[in-house]
């Protein structure tokens, strides 16, 4: 059986390189407008689980994570995208994918970052009336 | 003749206070007469910030917290933070703390299965499988005690190893609990998988719709592949990615 490894470079060119030692995962770094079409094509190869998406809050931005397995080969795929500290916005990928639904409203509530095209982005874990959000490094307590 | 009656739609709230919720959950029903013809989940009631509170205190500070994400299996809690540390500092655990930790997760693992058992037994009303799941979780919770000095909120992983070494004696100890466990198994089985009403209301349950539903296939986290075998494929963090490193 050959990996989706192998098939993500054959049918889309996608190339997927290890993770530093000593994790065993592949990795690869997308441009953020082309996160959803990457995890759409890498689901194609047999990706075809969302085991996570997150996002990681970074001194110079944001960086959005969203890791994918294929449970028979036991390959798993990390993509990381950038986005900029000022007015996060990414392309959501719940329309293709629903299973990222409440993953990405989550990430808002935290992050703020806006997933654009998401059907029901509205906080997921915080109040309503809930001010800022809790994960970003310029967080401030409310109390 | 059928009658027409016009109903309005009436909006309930189910939780958080109510029992079946445990004050964590709430969802929003839309009623028709009897009928729930919608439903929104509300979360977030028990979410305590968890991740904030660790970027106040400092790395080993943050150890105890770990055992309070989920009280039935603090020890599992514990070790992807504390292997985490460790692969970024590049620490090599002796093996004998490695053994120490498997021991002690699968222990843990067994007394979070045992609740997980007699829970659904509880929930299907069977009493009595509850009452003999805690009576043999009990005996796991002291030998987890005797190690870490805390029968739930254990504190016992650090980076690099173990904060003591096993008591004198504990390896026999284990040994006596593992027969023990193994001819409890059987009573187990007569309580729940033998039991008539435990049988129907769990056999045969299985959409068998989501089968051949490619939304399903597509967009939840269903497994390519996982309808067309003959039982759900099996998936074991333990066997497919060997973190522990033994």
């Amino acid at each position: 059986m050959s990996t989706s490894k192998d098939i993500a470079k054959q049918k889309f060119g996608i190339d997927l390189s290890p993770m530093p030692a000593p994790e065993t995962a592949l990795m690869i770094n997308v441009d953020s407008a082309k996160a959803v079409e990457t995890c759409l094509k890498l689901r194609e190869s047999g990706f075809s689980i969302l085991t996570m998406l997150t996002a990681k809050c970074k001194d110079n931005g944001f960086e959005m994570v969203y890791m994918l397995d294929n449970w028979e080969t036991r390959e798993r795929v990390f993509v990381f995208a950038s986005l900029p500290a000022q007015d996060p916005k990414i392309k959501s990928l719940t329309p293709d994918w629903e299973a990222a639904d409440w993953l990405e409203r989550e990430v808002y509530d935290m992050f703020g970052i806006v997933f654009e095209g998401h059907p029901n982005l509205q906080r997921i874990i915080t109040p309503e009336n809930f001010t800022g959000h809790p994960l970003r490094k310029d967080f401030t307590d409310t109390d | 003749m059928e009658e027409k009656i016009r109903t309005d739609l009436l909006e309930v709230n189910f939780g958080p206070q109510h029992p079946a919720t445990h004050g964590v959950f709430r969802a929003v029903l839309t009623l028709d007469g009897e009928i729930v013809v919608g439903c929104k989940p509300v979360l977030g009631y028990l979410h305590r910030g968890i991740e904030k509170i660790a970027e106040r205190l400092t790395y080993q500070q943050f150890i105890p917290y770990l055992d309070r994400l989920d009280y039935v299996s603090g020890f599992l809690n514990e070790y992807p933070y504390v292997r985490a540390i460790e692969k970024l500092m590049g620490i090599e655990v002796p093996i004998r703390a490695q053994y120490i930790r498997v021991l002690m997760m699968e222990l843990n693992r067994i007394a979070a299965h045992l609740v997980n058992v007699g829970a659904q037994g509880l929930d299907l009303a069977s009493m009595t499988p509850m009452v003999y799941c805690l009576r043999e979780r009990e005996y796991i919770l002291e030998l987890m005690a005797e190690v870490s000095g805390s029968r739930m909120t254990f504190n016992y992983f650090r980076f690099g190893g173990v904060k003591f070494d096993l008591p004198e004696g504990y390896l026999s100890k284990l040994d006596r609990f593992i027969h023990y466990f193994k001819d409890r198994l059987p009573e187990y089985a007569s309580m729940l998988h033998r039991n008539e009403i435990f049988q129907a209301r769990t056999k045969k349950h299985r959409n068998t719709e989501a089968r051949n539903c490619p939304k399903a296939l597509l967009h939840w986290t269903y497994p390519q592949g996982l309808w067309h075998r003959k039982g759900p494929q099996e998936r074991r963090a333990i066997r497919d990615i060997p973190h522990t490193g033994l």
